[in-house]
């Protein structure tokens, strides 16, 4: 579904993907997992266009993406759910959802993301609606931050560190809605430092260092192989 | 001093804001959604000014009121398709000269259409007569300046805050970046808000030529007013563009009739006691 070939990318100066290679699977997830600073970040920025790519391809069902902006990616289909959640602070929690509502309508077979059914996955949102986006908490926040996500009708949602900062049972909470999300067939990239949490959601596992694809298994492989994890993950 | 006195000098203070108010909302609206200096907005309301004078002179004043925004819009899509768009991601110092390089270009494209003496225009007889506010006689034109900006103000207001373009232009300005993932053509937006910005200019130009004298270099006298308001107001909000222009109207008028001697430093250092306790401004669009 997204394919990243040999892609080269990095902030200013300094280059971070050094000839990155990646697949994601229609209807699976995958994890993107590494240590701090291994480019997951970057690459998730470099697929919404918002890191330029210096050399490289990046497909989506066949389509090119690389050197397109960040808005004909998200309607292209693609879904970016950001590590600072960047919820508008200017605009009430019901306004930070409608302005994605509605935009981009489902693809062929989809059921359409309204907000009654965001706000069935996520009731606290529903509590809070004429609340400024940034009244909310940590875990609140990252929950608009997928609803809004949600309703572009994506059909690939790409998540970095949903997990990040949030109390343990609200990364509970987290993991079953993006648990039945992937049950009803949702694509997804996931890139996270919580290794538990990303091997039990993913399908397929891609380990990243210095910019490239060290290692790509299944989350049982890499579950079972310590040397692995100590070797790249530093778990 | 009576009531009279500070009924006539309020409404003096709140025409000067109105006016501040239609020129600076542009400017800080624009600043706050692409971080771009435009101090060519200035010249552009000398040119709605001309424009309005040069209509009104021959078909009356609706026309000329009319138009001015509409042309001023045209000359701003021009601007931007010409330079402002190549300058998007140049830097700050090189946006403020070629702006600053564009503020001479047009008072000398005013000079050679219109020449160097100043221009007047005629009021409509429904505008020109004087209102009695209890024991005060006031020139019906600046209420109806008044009228009219607190009228674009509502509108501004309604628009920004109530309706999905207007979300989608304060999500633009808190983060522009992000409201690009979410679909949102950023880079078009800034071009409808541009254009809106420099009708407004226009529109500012239009409604000051009646009572000041449409000069070349008007544009100049009011860029500092209009860029001390944007500093004080705060960088990209409706609010801090009223506020800020509230305040300089206020400052202003008062100022020169209470402390004459110190009325052309009062607001300067005011501008400084606000850079000081608020760097931001009062009501920056980014918290």
């Amino acid at each position: 579904m997204l394919e990243l070939q040999n892609v080269n990318s990095g902030y200013g100066e300094t280059q971070v993907l050094h000839g990155m290679n990646l697949t994601a699977e229609k209807g699976r997830v995958l994890a993107v997992l590494g240590r701090n600073g291994a480019g997951k970040s970057t690459t998730l920025k470099t697929i919404m266009g918002l890191l330029p790519v210096r050399s490289g391809t990046i497909l989506f069902d066949g389509a090119q993406l690389h050197g397109r902006r960040p808005f004909d990616v998200a309607s292209a289909g693609i879904a970016y759910v950001p590590e600072t959640r960047d919820i508008f602070p200017s605009l009430t929690v019901r306004e930070n959802l409608e302005i994605a509502a509605g935009r981009f309508p489902p693809s062929a077979g989809a059921e359409a993301w309204t907000l009654e059914r965001v706000l069935d996955i996520f009731p606290r949102l529903g509590e809070r609606m004429e609340n400024g986006g940034t009244q909310l908490s940590g875990g609140e926040q990252q929950m608009l931050a997928i609803a809004r996500a949600l309703l572009l009708n994506p059909r690939l949602l790409i998540l970095d560190e949903p997990t990040e900062g949030l109390a343990p049972i609200i990364v509970k909470l987290i993991h079953d809605k993006l648990k039945d999300l992937r049950e009803a067939g949702m694509s997804m990239v996931l890139v996270e430092q919580n290794f538990g949490f990303a091997t039990s959601l993913a399908d397929d596992v891609a380990v990243v260092s210095k910019g490239q694809v060290v290692w790509t298994g299944t989350p049982g492989e890499i579950r079972s192989d310590t040397a692995l994890q100590h070797r790249w993950l530093g778990v | 001093m009576d009531i009279g006195f500070w009924v006539f000098q309020t409404l003096n203070a709140l025409q000067l804001s109105m006016l501040l108010f239609l020129l600076s909302v542009g400017l800080t609206v624009i600043f706050g959604l692409m971080h771009f200096v435009n101090l060519a907005h200035g010249a552009l309301y000398a040119f709605g000014a001309y424009v309005a004078a040069t209509v009104a002179g021959g078909l009356g004043y609706w026309p000329g009121f009319l138009l001015a925004p509409v042309l001023v819009a045209a000359i701003g899509l021009l601007l931007y398709a010409g330079l402002i768009r190549r300058m998007r991601k140049s830097g700050p110092m090189a946006q403020v000269l070629v702006t600053f390089g564009l503020i001479f270009a047009l008072l000398d494209l005013t000079r050679i259409i219109w020449g160097d003496l100043a221009f007047g225009m005629e009021l409509p007889a429904v505008l020109s007569g004087r209102v009695t506010i209890g024991s005060v006689e006031y020139p019906t034109y600046r209420l109806f300046i008044i009228a009219l900006g607190a009228g674009v103000f509502g509108a501004l207001a309604l628009i920004l805050g109530r309706t999905q373009i207007g979300a989608m232009i304060r999500a633009g300005v808190d983060n522009d970046a992000m409201a690009s993932c979410l679909g949102i053509n950023v880079e078009r937006l800034f071009f409808v808000v541009f254009c809106i910005g420099c009708a407004l200019a226009g529109l500012a130009g239009a409604i000051a030529a009646p009572i000041l004298s449409v000069t070349p270099d008007m544009g100049l006298q009011i860029l500092i007013p209009t860029l001390i308001v944007v500093v004080i107001g705060g960088l990209g909000s409706l609010k801090g563009a009223i506020t800020g222009s509230l305040i300089y109207g206020f400052v202003q008028t008062f100022g020169a009739v209470l402390v004459p001697n110190l009325a052309s430093v009062l607001i300067y250092a005011l501008l400084a006691v606000v850079l000081v306790m608020r760097p931001a401004g009062l009501f920056p669009a980014k918290g």
